[in-house]
């Protein structure tokens, strides 16, 4: 085999599976076709924009880079792929107080703001598509959902309930000093006397923001709501 | 002086014997690899092709079935319907007692509609926002109530005093936000009634708004007295019953 065969074979094997699962989704995907909705089933006009508040795409590149998508994923597949939609509060509320049951798929508008579908890679941790809620309903215990982020990205097992956490700490995007007049905004306390403190990165903070904002259960379109009452209604008609 | 040779294979400078051993090495080395040829250890066989193309056929056939192969452009499966949860499982608002429940929905209706001049704590400022705790309107006939909610008042309230005027707050407001924040009212700030407005009476409250004589202005101490001294029609529902804490309809669950 020549050198010349070798490296044609060698673009052409790697270079078909780059076409096929990079770039003939990217082409197909990056533009989508708002879905206008309609009076009649969804209740309001416009089109389908689910909206998020937050420091997203700040966050999402502290995301990528610290290879969070590495553990978690970022999506709730249908249930004739998987049973992530009743994984206890990975697709939604079963119970919200003001919405009722919110569990929902996953589209590919829920990543609209972001450069990259962070989809994930494999499932060691948690699905993270309903994080922000399910902090601040599940856990509204912990009065500031931020700082229970904080404490969590600088030791994930300082937590007595995640004692068997493989999260990896991201310690180093805290500063440790010592407490100046007073504590700095969202530092963790280090110690109980109060003298030294953790001080979040600018990184730590856009991360905690878009942690916050992953909120994917909003109502959808009728096009893309496959509750079993939706089907139950349209054989009635 | 030597003369060119003519037969080149006696040249001088050929080693006739190495020659000859390399010859007979190197066809004892082509009759080796013609016995391995022969007897079917040959790199690759037929039958392991056609035993891969069988596993690819396979595997394809796997691939089709679970949807259009590379089909990128739709995200879930054509007549894909979510299989509901295993067990018990199924999700839904958890029932409340009614009075909780339109209690819940009020107080949100309350923080963003009347908060900024009734105050958190209901008591108004005393002089252009009067209190709504213990307020004989907001404990009273509920019509009455319902018409200064959607309407707007001005002139004197039930304690004849002359406050500021308020707005009305009827603009898009739905039954289920006017039952919910005039049973919070009724029920809260010292107030006790104890009774729910229910959705049913403030659809009525939000029909009889907009049959009034002079529809679209506020209304007055005068009218309220002359036309609205009467509970909304609608029948009453038992504070304690269960409801869907989302959409408030009653549901049959047993109290937990």
């Amino acid at each position: 085999m020549s050198f010349r065969t070798f490296i044609l074979g060698l673009s052409a094997s790697f270079g078909f599976a780059w076409l096929a699962i990079i770039v003939v989704p990217y082409l197909k995907m990056r533009d989508l076709e708002p879905i206008q909705l309609s009076e009649a089933l969804d209740g309001k006009t416009g089109i389908f924009h689910p909206k998020r508040t937050g420091r997203v795409a700040n966050g999402a590149v502290v995301y990528a880079e610290n290879g969070c998508y590495l553990c978690h994923t970022q999506v709730v597949r249908p249930t004739y792929a998987g049973n992530d939609l009743y994984r206890p509060d990975w697709g939604g509320l079963k119970a919200d107080p003001d919405r009722g049951d919110t569990r929902r798929e996953t589209n590919a508008y829920d990543f609209a703001g972001e450069k990259f579908a962070q989809l994930g890679v494999s499932r060691v941790g948690p699905d993270l598509s309903n994080l922000g809620r399910r902090i601040e309903t599940l856990d509204a215990s912990k009065a500031d959902p931020s700082r229970w982020l904080m404490q969590h990205l600088y030791n994930p097992r300082s937590f007595p309930e995640l004692w068997k956490s493989t999260c990896p700490p991201s310690s180093y995007m805290f500063t440790k000093r010592k407490v100046g007049h007073a504590p700095a905004e969202y530092a963790l306390p280090l110690g109980d006397d109060g003298v030294w403190e953790a001080v979040p990165s600018s990184d730590a903070k856009a991360l905690v923001s878009y942690l916050l904002s992953l909120k994917k259960d909003q109502a959808v379109p009728a096009a893309l709501n496959f509750s079993p009452a939706k089907s139950e209604a349209a054989a009635l008609k | 002086m030597s003369q060119p040779s003519h037969k080149p294979d006696l040249d001088e400078s050929i080693n006739v014997t190495e020659t000859h051993g390399r010859v007979v090495r190197e066809a004892a080395a082509c009759a080796r690899e013609k016995r391995i040829a022969d007897n079917g250890l040959a790199p690759v066989s037929l039958w392991a092709f056609v035993a891969c193309g069988v596993v690819l056929l396979v595997a394809g056939g796997i691939l089709g079935g679970g949807g259009r192969l590379f089909a990128y452009g739709t995200m879930f499966r054509d007549g894909y319907i979510r299989t509901a949860a295993a067990g018990a499982d199924e999700g839904g608002a958890v029932p409340k007692e009614a009075l909780a429940a339109y209690m819940a929905k009020g107080a949100k209706i309350y923080s963003s509609k009347c908060n900024g001049c009734h105050g958190a704590d209901g008591k108004g400022n005393g002089s252009t926002f009067p209190s709504l705790a213990g307020s004989s309107w907001v404990t009273g006939e509920t019509d009455r109530f319902a018409m200064v909610i959607l309407n707007g008042l001005q002139g004197p309230i039930s304690d004849g005093k002359t406050y500021g005027v308020m707005p009305p707050q009827g603009i898009g407001m739905t039954a289920e936000d006017l039952a919910g924040v005039m049973t919070y009212l009724r029920n809260n700030f010292g107030n006790s009634v104890g009774d729910v407005v229910t959705m049913e009476m403030a659809a009525k409250a939000l029909e009889i708004s907009g049959a009034r004589a002079n529809a679209g202005q506020m209304v007055t101490a005068s009218e309220l007295t002359a036309d609205h001294v009467k509970a909304l029609p609608g029948s009453p529902l038992d504070p304690s019953a269960m409801v869907d804490a989302v959409t408030l309809a009653p549901v049959d669950a047993p109290a937990p």
